[in-house]
């Protein structure tokens, strides 16, 4: 039922210093967008803006249609979670699930009724009568989701959610908070700082960094094409390895990347290649050998970091299987590809399609 | 474990510099006043005669003890609650205030630096009958104002001047209080859809209950105790024993007019009364407290 449109938003703070620059982002009626970004890059302040919390400095909201900048957070019909859930420590589970209900003047049969439906549908059904510091951590996260869809809002506002919650919990209430957003059809924006739970979560990605918009997308488009070297560094986990330079003095041992972009490239550039396609092989087997100086076991793979001889930089290799090479051991490096070119501004410098397949060909 | 139960001695050691203190400052003195409240000493303090209960029976029995009791609860009562709902008023409009918010609270924490009598005197001169700045205010307003004659005025001065020292104190809790509210509450509550005066009522208010509580009973034992110097250097319990509260009565029976059992027992009295209203507070206020 809900669109959201952010219009050239922008957020200076009364110091001058300016946290969001022009923000452009428009989000379809029960779409979930998860905002990413490392700590301090505003993704927190533009929710809050969202929510009527912060104020704007130019720039609009439009929830349908309607411009809300002028409008009380309560006149938005939004809906949030907070990072520390913020429930009513005075207040029983139902009192809290209640409140806004009663703010709004809804007759006690309803409230009840409607309360019961919510806490049916997120299994707290029998925890009414309790007060939030007798619940566990995820039973607060519950209550606090049973908060936010009790009002059915038209937007969903989600401010780091899970990152108060150990891990198997967290994976646990992605899927259920996911669930429950697509059950609801309700338009959403979570924020959050980790890029797994926004990988899993997002219909569409967005990676902010420093005040800015890096890149829009779904999630395996910013995985396969990311468009600046900071979503290529942020987005995959372990993170990208990159390898800069000058272009016209580039190692030997790299493929022959260069010659494969579409314009001639000058200055200084970044290689990205992703850890999972750089393969161990037998020394003098791949295109440089290096050493191995510290394997981090995962189980089913283990993180190889290698540093190629006479380089500076250690890479990072994703070796799947259980038997791991050791640390200390002499190794060829066999680089597949696809690799990720980015000019010194960061920009992803344009490839010809299928660059990877050509580089792998050199394999013995 | 072990070595705790072997160490006998250095655990009453350590406490002993505090141990003496309430020792020779409350249960001697304490103790002093239970065993004179049951004798009745002759005029000039040589020999003392056991007297059993007589003392409390007369004192009990008196008209004026009654009028001391009678204003002592109209004192109390408005000076409690005056000074914590204007405290939490003022607290409130500190909490929001962003620029120059430490210039503001140390304004308003000043007055309780102010010695009692001082806070008293000060505000016996601004209305006074005769000088007062606030007289001829409150003259040009109509009103005839001079508190050594009018009973209730005198008693609204010595309630403005206990309740304007107290205040800071109620200040320094309610900010406290306040500031440990956790804005994402407030947060919250405005995105469900309450107004500033339901928020407060609702989040604010119940909240702060731990720190009301605690004020209730401070507020009441200093508007039972600590007033004293306020009415002595404004009032001296005048006019006419208007503003004579229990515990300045207790001062004028036994320092000025020599009665010292008779004033022993009322002390045992006051006593009993505070501690009464401390554990009625506890036993019924307490039960709406929220903690959290």
């Amino acid at each position: 039922m809900a669109t959201l449109e952010l219009r050239r938003l922008r957020k200076r703070y009364a110091g001058g210093a300016e946290v969001l620059h022009d923000i452009e982002l428009n989000i379809d009626h029960g779409e979930m967008i998860v905002v990413v970004g490392p700590s301090g890059c505003g993704k927190s302040t533009l929710l809050r803006m969202v929510a009527g919390l912060e104020t704007i400095s130019s720039g609009e909201i439009v929830i349908n249609g309607e411009c809300v900048n002028a409008q009380e957070p309560a006149e938005r019909d939004i809906a949030m979670v907070f990072q520390n859930y913020a429930l009513y420590p005075h207040m029983s589970v139902f009192d809290n699930l209640a409140y806004s209900l009663k703010n709004r003047r809804t007759p006690k049969d309803e409230i009840s009724r409607r309360v019961n439906e919510t806490a049916q549908l997120l299994d707290i059904a029998a925890l009414l009568d309790r007060k939030p510091r007798q619940l566990s951590g995820g039973q607060r996260q519950r209550v606090a989701m049973g908060r936010a869809v009790i009002r059915q809002p038209q937007v969903f506002l989600f401010d780091e959610p899970l990152s108060n919650l150990d891990a198997s919990l967290r994976v646990q209430m992605r899927q259920d908070i996911r669930a429950l957003q697509k059950r609801l059809d309700i338009t959403s924006l979570y924020v959050t700082h980790d890029q797994t739970e926004a990988m899993t979560m997002a219909d569409r990605l967005v990676v902010m960094n420093a005040g800015r918009i890096e890149q829009i997308g779904t999630p395996m488009t910013l995985f396969r094409k990311p468009a600046t070297r900071f979503v290529a560094g942020f987005i995959g986990s372990p993170a990208m390895n990159f390898l800069s330079g000058n272009a016209g003095d580039l190692p030997g041992w790299l493929p022959r990347v260069p010659e494969e972009t579409t314009e001639p490239l000058t200055g200084d550039i970044s290689i990205g290649i992703r850890p999972e396609h750089i393969a161990l092989t037998t020394p003098n087997a791949g295109q440089i050998d290096g050493h191995i100086e510290l394997v981090e076991p995962l189980g089913s793979e283990s993180l190889v970091h290698v540093r190629p001889t006479g380089h500076e930089s250690r890479l990072v290799v994703r070796h799947v299987g259980t038997e791991q090479p050791d640390a200390g051991q002499r190794t060829g490096l066999n680089l597949q590809g696809p690799f990720h070119l980015f000019d010194h501004h960061g920009q992803r410098l344009a490839t010809r399609p299928r660059l990877a397949d050509t580089t792998c060909s050199m394999e013995p | 474990m072990t070595t705790f139960q072997r160490h006998r001695l250095t655990p009453w050691l350590l406490m002993a510099p505090q141990l003496v203190i309430v020792l020779v400052f409350f249960f001697w003195p304490a103790f002093t006043a239970l065993r004179q409240s049951l004798y009745v000493q002759d005029a000039f303090g040589l020999g003392e005669t056991f007297a059993g209960l007589a003392n409390f029976t007369r004192v009990l029995a008196s008209r004026s003890y009654h009028e001391a009791l009678f204003n002592t609860a109209i004192f109390s009562l408005s000076v409690a609650l005056g000074a914590m709902a204007l405290a939490l008023l003022l607290a409130v409009m500190a909490d929001r205030v962003l620029k120059a918010g430490r210039v503001y609270r140390t304004l308003l924490i000043w007055p309780y630096a102010v010695a009692p009598a001082a806070a008293g005197v000060l505000w016996m001169f601004m209305l006074d009958p005769t000088l007062g700045v606030m007289t001829r205010a409150l003259t040009t307003l109509g009103i005839d104002w001079n508190f050594r004659l009018d009973g209730t005025q005198a008693m609204i001065l010595v309630i403005i001047a206990a309740i304007w020292q107290q205040m800071s104190y109620n200040f320094v809790f309610f900010l406290a209080g306040l500031q440990g509210i956790p804005a994402s509450l407030l947060e919250a509550s405005a995105i469900d859809g309450a107004g500033p005066w339901r928020r407060f009522w609702t989040i604010t208010f119940p909240l702060l209950s731990p720190i009301s509580f605690f004020l209730l009973v401070m507020n009441t034992i200093y508007a039972f105790f600590e007033t004293f110097g306020t009415i002595d250097t404004t009032t001296s319990g005048g006019p006419g024993g208007a503003t004579r509260t229990l515990v300045y009565k207790l001062y004028q029976d036994g320092i000025v007019g020599l009665d010292l059992g008779g004033s022993a027992a009322q002390s045992v009295l006051l006593m009993l009364m505070v501690g009464l209203l401390t554990l009625i507070q506890f036993r019924y206020v307490e039960r709406r407290v929220q903690y959290h």
